[in-house]
């Protein structure tokens, strides 16, 4: 994990921030010269300064905080402009504590300018080594500081890496779901019904044979047959075909939904009105464009909706509102629109909780797992109403194809 | 329409190369009907389909987009060409969504009709000379709207109503039901009352535009 721009302020900010906490006990150097008013000869004489003498003891203090801040500035300043803060622990060691040693020097080269007479001889080695010591400190935690801080930026990207390649792996295997769906259906459509079909003719011809034959009974049987074969074809595997891929999805939503409303009972009404939000996604030839998985979303659940309010609500007036609003920042991806889809009914409502919901769980999971909801509660039009959220991401053309 | 006096202009857009060479031949074998552009995907066909074509006969599935979009594109280029759909599923909601505007309603046939040649050449050759054709089978399955205006006609216009909605001429519907084209006549001028056409209006069509509009195929 590389240094970053706000990795170095981190650097200045608590390499730095530590050499002013080191230099200000500097201030230390004034504390003797104030105790000694009161209790004169003791820790000032050992020092050497004149009890008296005030300007002395500034002139301590001061060179002893520049001796503590200048150089540790300037370490701070070596380890990233060298790139030492990148090198591998032992070895980044190894230039702090030359670092360490350096500052030490100046600071014990300052304590000496600073002082009027010689210090005692063991004074000098004893504060080399305390200020060796703390500078090490000082550029140790701030070195490990930054580690911290590059660890957890790695284990958020890492998470996020994750988080995304989950996010991928889902919406592949959705697409990937939808295409076989999408094939097999159209096998059973275009290849299933149409041998289905030659087979109810050639077992027609057989019936007229049969009754040119003089066997009406067999020629009745068949015929049953037939009827038989064609039920299967228009209904079985109709809707076996339908529940796999509605064909209408491959068309636009609102060409889907016309198809819908063809093959409704006719004492019901349909009424199903577009959003300006969404009506620039369903256009000839828009771009971007609803994902062939969102259209099969959002037509399915209408569908749905439909279907609950007709068999259980006994509805006369359906009415669909479809619209669609940009999708909140913090929680949705760049692009993300949210398509909210009504389906109010003036039927007798919701009988039992929980029960019109079985044949729309499907959707309602997929919704969920894309951040939305749908929900099933009261309508304004006196029945149910099923209110569905669901987080889509138009799609340019060239990716759009399912074939 | 000119097409009277001359052969129809027809453009064939299907995807499945072998039903677009069978629907061709069907086409083009017939006096009257002359196939002038062929085309598999929705781009061939606006770059292939000359202006003046009175009939585009539109597959659904195209190898690019789609017949409905490739329909509405065509009769904004030129708002004389007739459009009709061919589609291995119940399309008749779409072509009655998309006929409410546009220049001239759709006609619609069902892809297993498509291979009938009686029915598709017959079929074009109606919509060339300005009828609206909905697919037989669909027809046959059809149920007015509960309090429509079409729900008020009697068994016998309802019937009637159905045979020109195949697009068949009085002659043909007369000969269908057993009476005479003077009946047929006043059936439909009772019809065309019932239904409150528009005075003027080319009755004929606005009388299947009505059927498409208030009818629909429960379960089709």
């Amino acid at each position: 994990m590389p240094v970053r721009g706000s990795d170095r302020r981190a650097l200045t900010v608590a390499g730095v921030g530590g050499f002013v906490l080191l230099a200000l006990p500097a201030a230390v150097a004034l504390s003797p010269w104030r105790l000694d008013q009161t209790t004169p000869g003791t820790t000032s004489q050992a020092l050497g300064i004149a009890p008296d003498d005030l300007g002395d003891a500034v002139r301590l203090a001061v060179l002893l905080f520049v001796g503590t801040l200048v150089p540790g500035a300037l370490a701070v300043l070596v380890l990233l402009r060298t790139g030492a803060i990148d090198l591998p622990r032992g070895r980044r060691f190894g230039v702090i504590a030359v670092l360490s040693v350096a500052i030490a020097s100046v600071r014990t080269g300052a304590l000496s300018l600073g002082l009027p007479a010689h210090l005692p001889g063991n004074l000098v080695p004893m504060e080399f080594l305390l200020a060796a010591g703390e500078a090490l400190i000082a550029l140790g935690l701030a070195a490990y500081y930054v580690d911290v801080r590059r660890q957890i930026r790695a284990e958020e990207q890492q998470r996020l890496a994750e988080a995304e390649h989950a996010a991928r792996v889902s919406a592949e295997l959705e697409h990937e779901e939808l295409r076989v769906r999408r094939e097999v259906s159209q096998r059973l459509h275009g290849g299933l019904q149409q041998r289905l079909v030659v087979a109810a003719a050639q077992l027609d011809e057989i019936e007229r044979a049969l009754e040119a034959h003089g066997e009406p009974g067999i020629a009745r049987s068949v015929h049953e047959l037939i009827d038989t074969l064609d039920t299967l074809r228009e209904r079985e595997v109709r809707a076996l075909a339908h529940g796999l891929y509605p064909w209408a999805a491959d068309l636009d939503l609102d060409a889907a939904l016309a198809l819908l409303a063809d093959q409704l009972p006719p004492s019901v009404h349909l009424d199903v009105r577009y959003g300006s939000g969404v009506r620039p996604l369903l256009a000839d030839g828009a771009d971007p464009t609803l994902s062939p998985a969102d259209r099969v979303a959002l037509f399915s659940t209408v569908e749905e909706g439909v279907t609950n309010a007709l068999r259980h609500g006994d509805a006369r007036r359906i009415a669909v509102a479809i619209e669609a609003a940009a999708g909140h920042h913090e929680t949705h991806h760049e692009g993300e629109l949210v398509v909210r889809v009504t389906v109010d009914d003036d039927g007798s409502g919701l009988t039992g909780p929980g029960a019109e919901l079985a044949g729309l769980a499907p959707q309602r999971a997929r919704a969920r797992r894309r951040g939305g909801d749908l929900t099933l509660g009261a309508s304004p039009l006196g029945g149910a109403r099923l209110d569905l959220r669901l987080p889509v991401r138009p799609v340019r053309h060239e990716v759009e194809e399912l074939r | 329409m000119s097409a009277a006096h001359r052969a129809a202009r027809v453009a064939i857009v299907e995807d499945e190369a072998l039903l677009l060479g069978l629907l061709t031949r069907l086409v083009g074998a017939q006096p009257g009907l002359e196939v002038v552009a062929t085309a598999q995907g929705q781009r061939e066909a606006l770059d292939t389909i000359p202006a003046g074509v009175d009939v585009a006969v539109l597959d659904i599935e195209l190898l690019d987009g789609n017949g409905i979009v490739l329909g509405r594109a065509l009769q904004a280029r030129d708002p004389h060409v007739r459009i009709l759909l061919l589609s291995s599923h119940n399309v008749l909601g779409l072509v009655r969504s998309v006929s409410a505007d546009a220049p001239t309603p759709w006609s619609y046939l069902s892809k297993r009709s498509s291979t009938e040649p009686g029915l598709l050449v017959r079929t074009i050759a109606a919509v060339a000379h300005g009828r609206v054709v909905v697919d037989p089978a669909l027809v046959r399955r059809s149920v007015p709207v509960d309090d429509s205006p079409l729900s008020r006609l009697t068994a016998a216009q309802f019937r009637v109503l159905q045979l020109v909605a195949e697009g068949y001429g009085n002659g043909a519907v007369a000969e269908d039901l057993g009476i005479t084209p003077k009946a047929v006549e006043a059936q439909l001028t009772g019809i065309y009352r019932l239904l409150d056409l528009p005075a003027g209006a080319n009755n004929r069509v606005a009388a299947v535009l009505a059927f498409l509009q208030q009818t629909v195929r429960p379960g089709a």
